[in-house]
């Protein structure tokens, strides 16, 4: 998942640097699309996602000085935007959601569905997760965060993180499998 | 099983999503600079306006000048005669004059005091006819020190050695006092002139000097100019459109051939884009508070067909001119930097509203809008230019054509857009009087 940056990247974070505004224009256009996929992934609404991603774009602009041009871009925002994202939904996490707590039926998911979904899909999916579930499934399957520092980030025991996220992946496997489902019987009428 | 899911799973989402695409980056911008909007440069312009306006004072009062205690060299010359009888009348020369001990000196010498023998004269006009010009005898020497009219008569300190000197003859008392007292009206008249002559041979001999206070400098010009000019801008999808300009320079000489030019000009700039906006124009529109904006929230988007900048700022430029003729400033070349404050910028939007869903347009008003004082661009221009200078009796005209290459983006919408055209200048030429509060000539 490392990328290498290329030479125009590295000359815009370059001019970025500077101060250059109309760099950093260029800069957040480029990686709004892969910013706002992240911001998403967390958070449920679109306008929050938006926000969260701006906030993320400022504290890039004002800590870009001490980025290291030889390393790829993207990680770093990742992380930018996710931690700006949990420190937004920080508040709504005390809540934790405990009704899915039941264990999810073994549920057939094909795979061919799977490589079927767009991001549209996916984020609806996602819409479904409690909050907790949504956030433990983002950060360790998606952004590579380890169950230690989910829990630390999260404020969270490890072993939650562990149940949380076995919880989100049934109910996304589920929610596959319904999808699925609904879509082979409007097939079959 | 399970894990060739979840993994398949995990892995699509994080191939979508490294590959998510979305079409709102321009109003993400858009709210992101909203939300944290660009630091205003009034409080710099201020500044900046002032420091111009400082520098540009002060380069038109600036004139160089001279005292005389640095430019008069006394050369004390060898006694040729013996000394004559002292002259009383020394002492209240010095305490007349007003040149310092300089003329006081030259005075003493012996130069000057073998100068105040005299060949015998006529007694009756020695009484009727105390004039220095009677009394001496004429030798070329001698009128070139009596002349005390003629500023630019060449002197030399031999002229004092080549006086004749006659041995003066034994007089009676009353001839030797009316002598005293021609004596020291004479030393009165030929220190003032002597003292003339210095500065004549001064500025003959065109030796540099520092003016004592109060007083000006004959020589350095400070050159004081008024131009008004046209010009064509040029930007990227605008049409080139005429303007106008005029103001005020001044110019240091630094060399012979150098000149510092600096000076501040009114001008109007116009740009006319059509279909092709500057993408920061667009933002602005956007972003401006207006029924455009409003509905652009709500799925219409705006075409805007054509944009109006007309902005009317001053401009500042600081040049170096190089003569190129060994007349001075006959032919020259420029080049520098300007920068810009702006008095007024007012930005005409003509557009339609274009309703996504139904996929029909819709005229609507302009939009204008307006900045003052919004910007300060210090040193956005290249400036280039030579000029042709026809000399008149009491004034020059310069004819200049110049240019003016965008070296950023001009104006609160960031346009980057350069200009071309003529300038006719009226070049005033002043030379410093010298002036002496309190003078007191001796006549």
């Amino acid at each position: 998942m490392q990328d290498t940056p290329c030479d125009s990247e590295r000359q815009l974070i370059q001019n970025c640097k500077k101060g250059d505004i109309s760099s950093q224009e260029r800069l957040y256009k480029h990686f709004y699309g892969y910013a706002m996929g992240v911001g998403l992934r967390y958070i449920y609404n679109r306008e929050d996602a938006l926000e969260v991603v701006n906030d993320s774009f400022i504290k890039v602009f004002n800590s870009i000085t001490t980025f290291n041009s030889d390393n790829s871009f993207k990680p770093w925002l990742r992380r930018i935007i996710v931690n700006t994202a949990i420190d937004r939904r920080r508040k709504d996490l005390k809540h934790l959601y405990h009704a899915d707590l039941e264990e999810a039926g073994q549920i057939e998911s094909s795979v061919h569905i799977i490589e079927h979904l767009t991001a549209q899909d996916i984020l609806k999916l996602l819409d479904q997760l409690p909050e907790i579930q949504r956030m433990v499934f983002n950060l360790y399957e998606l952004d590579g965060y380890s169950h230690d520092e989910v829990g630390k980030t999260l404020n969270i025991p490890v072993s939650s993180s562990r149940t949380y996220l076995m919880r989100a992946k049934e109910r996304l496997k589920k929610a596959i499998s319904l999808q699925n489902q609904i879509t082979y019987e409007r097939v079959s009428r | 099983m399970k894990e060739s899911v979840d993994n398949k799973l995990k892995e699509h989402i994080i191939a979508v999503f490294n590959n998510y695409d979305d079409n709102g980056a321009e109003l993400g911008w858009l709210e992101l600079r909203k939300k944290h909007p660009r630091k205003s440069g009034k409080r710099i312009l201020f500044w900046w306006s002032s420091a111009a306006a400082v520098l540009a004072m002060a380069l038109f009062f600036y004139k160089p000048q001279e005292t005389l205690q640095d430019t008069v060299k006394i050369q004390k010359t060898k006694p040729q005669t013996p000394a004559g009888p002292e002259n009383k009348g020394s002492d209240r020369f010095q305490n007349k004059t007003d040149a310092g001990s300089d003329v006081s000196e030259l005075i003493k010498s012996p130069a000057i005091a073998s100068a105040r023998q005299y060949s015998k004269v006529n007694t009756a006009e020695q009484h009727a006819d105390i004039r220095q010009d009677r009394t001496l005898p004429m030798t070329p020497a001698t009128a070139s020190v009596n002349e005390n009219s003629h500023r630019e008569q060449a002197f030399s300190e031999d002229n004092i050695q080549a006086v004749v000197i006659e041995n003066a003859p034994a007089q009676t008392e009353a001839i030797s006092r009316q002598q005293a007292v021609t004596d020291t009206i004479l030393m009165d008249k030929k220190a003032n002139t002597l003292k003339e002559n210095q500065l004549a041979g001064v500025l003959v001999e065109k030796r540099k000097e520092q003016p004592a206070a109060g007083e000006i400098s004959h020589n350095k010009k400070v050159e004081l100019t008024f131009f008004a000019g046209a010009f064509l801008n040029y930007a990227e999808g605008s049409n080139n459109s005429m303007n106008m300009g005029a103001g005020v320079s001044s110019g240091i000489p630094l060399t012979k051939r150098f000149t510092l030019v600096a000076g501040i000009a009114l001008a109007k700039n116009k740009l006319i884009f059509k279909n092709e906006l500057p993408n920061t124009s667009y933002l602005a529109f956007v972003a401006s508070d207006n029924k455009a904006a409003s509905s652009f929230f709500a799925g219409n988007v705006p075409q805007i067909s054509k944009l109006e900048a007309s902005l009317l700022n001053l401009d500042i430029p600081v040049n170096i001119k190089y003569s190129l003729s060994r007349k001075p400033n006959r032919v020259f070349v420029s080049a520098g930097l300007s920068s810009f404050a702006y008095l007024n910028e007012a930005y005409r939007y003509s557009y339609n509203n274009m309703n996504n869903r139904t996929n029909t347009f819709a005229s609507s008003d302009d939009q204008v809008i307006n900045e003052s004082f919004g910007k300060f661009d210090l040193a956005q221009t290249l400036n280039f230019s030579f000029g042709l200078t026809h000399t008149g009796k009491a004034q020059n005209i310069i004819v200049e054509p110049f240019i003016k290459y965008p070296l950023g983006t001009l104006g609160s919408q960031d346009i980057r857009f350069g200009s071309a055209g003529l300038n006719l200048k009226l070049n005033i030429n002043q030379a410093a009087k010298s002036l002496k509060p309190g003078s007191s000539t001796v006549k």
